[in-house]
């Protein structure tokens, strides 16, 4: 069986904290990018989340949770914080450019398609992206978002649910927008 | 199952998180509903879309290389003394140069705030404004490799991270196997009691599983992925009560190893006046992924993105060996002559292929209203 996760930086070790930053930075920054909608948003939700990881790593038992959950559920939480302070951002396409991202496993929606998703996302709130994100970014399950959420399995299904209808009926307006 | 309810339960379905009962409750419904059917393509285009429009978008950034030295600075800014003091003891060269005395003095301090092992400190709940749950609850591993007849060793965890009691029921818990894509077919089932357990703040419940790999009758099961689960966990503080079915994902390999191969083919099949193409397959270490391409009858991109027809549900399977498994449902995205079918996407992955296999066969059963089966025979010499 592979354990492949070091945990010497919960007994205070910089040089091994650092090595889990590298590792899971990217992770973060992601999510947190696809939870706020925007860059300077998403750097800052990274920095704050390893602090506040660094600040209770010893709270963390590797035998009582998988680490990338805590991971998600910090994020969440710092975003949820974030977005509150802020209003929406509408988030530009900016250096969006869908041909140079083909690849075997990420294929092909046009990039109108793309666009008009983004846009729906964009106008839904917070606690609906969250749950998108964790399901159709991280493929998380139902049971694995509950946790990194911290809210009942029941929760996540509505949200899911209710998440996509608006996603359904913002795509419909902009298609009635667009025939005129 | 009325209309209004099959509704609700359309992205579980789609997901894979319905229940067998719902999920056959769900199918014969759609069997005789046209609009709930033309609801769940609608659906599954916008779970595809999304999917690739996140990942697309994800793929564009990256964060600065200034971060981390952002993030050290903030954390030196606000260590006391003792911490900083505790990193460095982990440094070789501190280790020697402090005295024996200082290094006892940190040891206190440490053990006292709960760094050291042993020591026990209450989970606190990470601030934010989303609810968290009174309990903390995990299943590991989330997901491990084993080769055939090495125990596979799971448990739950659950821990009251709240102030109150909460009450778990029943414990222990019933415990099911099943093959990873086939969710219908349980392959083991070990009773649960039916104790009801109280957790006081701060304890940890275990309950822990050793599978010896055989199935109900006692055989050894084939290499594969598999999930094991513990089943309807419910766990009810005052008047609110969640259920749960953690579960972990295994991979028995195969002894003589996978096949670690790509390949770009081109073969057509046709059923029913739809032709199918197999453009290419690829078999890793822990897992195999198979790419097709059709064209629907009087198929044209939707001109206007995201439209209600482009929604494809294929059904497949494939053998190896003379083993036939399920494939379960392919993924879909829609280009401007035609659509593409991925299987497998998402969290459960078809098994990986033995290194010594010399064919696969792979069936796709259904597309849609259209019935297959489109059969691929391929050679991997």
């Amino acid at each position: 069986m592979t354990n492949q996760i070091s945990y010497e930086w919960q007994s205070g070790d910089m040089a091994a904290f650092e090595a889990l930053f590298q590792q899971y930075k990217r992770l973060v920054f992601k999510n947190a990018y696809l939870i706020t909608g925007a860059k300077e948003d998403a750097e800052d939700v990274l920095q704050e989340v390893f602090v506040s990881v660094w600040g209770s790593r010893r709270t963390f038992n590797p035998n009582k949770g998988n680490l990338t959950t805590w991971l998600h559920r910090i994020t969440v939480n710092k975003c949820v914080e974030r977005r509150r302070k802020k209003s929406l951002t509408m988030v530009s396409l900016e250096g969006v450019d869908l041909s140079e991202t083909k690849s075997a496993d990420d294929v092909l929606i046009t990039r109108q398609e793309y666009e008009r998703l983004i846009e729906a996302m964009n106008s839904l709130d917070t606690k609906h992206r969250v749950v998108l994100v964790l399901r159709y970014f991280n493929d998380l399950s139902y049971e694995e978002i509950a946790q990194a959420v911290g809210v009942p399995l029941g929760t996540v299904k509505s949200r899911i649910n209710h998440g996509l209808k608006l996603l359904r009926g913002q795509l419909d307006a902009q298609q009635r927008e667009a025939l005129g | 199952m009325k209309c209004e309810d099959v509704n609700k339960l359309l992205a579980d379905y789609l997901d894979g998180e319905a229940t067998s009962e719902e999920r056959v409750q769900i199918e014969a419904h759609l069997q005789t509903c046209g609009k709930c059917r033309k609801d769940m393509r609608l659906l599954a285009s916008i779970q595809n879309g999304l999917r690739q429009a996140l990942g697309a978008r994800a793929a564009r950034v990256e964060p600065s290389p200034q971060v981390w030295e952002r993030v050290r600075q903030r954390i030196e800014s606000k260590n006391p003394f003792w911490e900083k003091v505790g990193t460095m003891v982990n440094r070789p060269l501190w280790r020697v140069a402090i005295p024996i005395v200082t290094i006892l003095i940190v040891v206190g301090a440490l053990w006292g705030s709960g760094v050291l092992p042993g020591s026990t400190t209450p989970v606190p709940v990470e601030p934010g404004s989303i609810p968290p749950l009174p309990f903390e609850l995990s299943a590991v591993p989330v997901e491990a490799h084993y080769l055939p007849g090495e125990p596979v060793e799971v448990k739950y965890l659950l821990t009251n991270v709240s102030s109150e009691v909460i009450t778990l029921d029943p414990y222990p818990a019933e415990i099911q196997v099943r093959p990873g894509l086939d969710y219908d077919r349980v392959l083991l089932s070990v009773a649960g009691g039916t104790q009801t357990l109280e957790i006081n703040p701060g304890d940890t419940v275990t309950q822990e599983f050793t599978w010896d790999q055989k199935d109900v009758t006692g055989k050894q099961v084939l290499p594969g992925w598999y999930s094991i689960s513990f089943r309807d966990i419910s766990v009810r503080q005052g008047d609110t009560r969640i259920g749960f079915n953690p579960g972990t994902r295994v991979l028995i390999q195969y002894p003589q190893g996978a096949m670690e191969k790509s390949f770009d083919l081109n073969q057509s099949q046709t059923a029913n006046g739809i032709t199918v193409t197999l453009e290419r397959i690829e078999l890793m270490a822990d897992s195999s992924r198979f790419y097709f391409f059709f064209i629907p009858p009087g198929y044209t991109a939707p001109p206007t993105g995201l439209g209600p027809s482009i929604s494809v549900m294929a059904r497949a399977e494939y053998s190896v060996g003379g083993i036939t498994k399920s494939a379960g449902t392919a993924g879909f995205n829609t280009e401007d002559n035609g659509i593409r079918l991925v299987w497998k996407v998402g969290p459960g992955k078809l098994d990986p292929v033995p290194s010594d296999a010399t064919e696969i066969t792979f069936t796709i059963t259904q597309i849609n209203e259209w019935q297959g089966p489109w059969e691929f025979g391929i050679p991997l010499e």
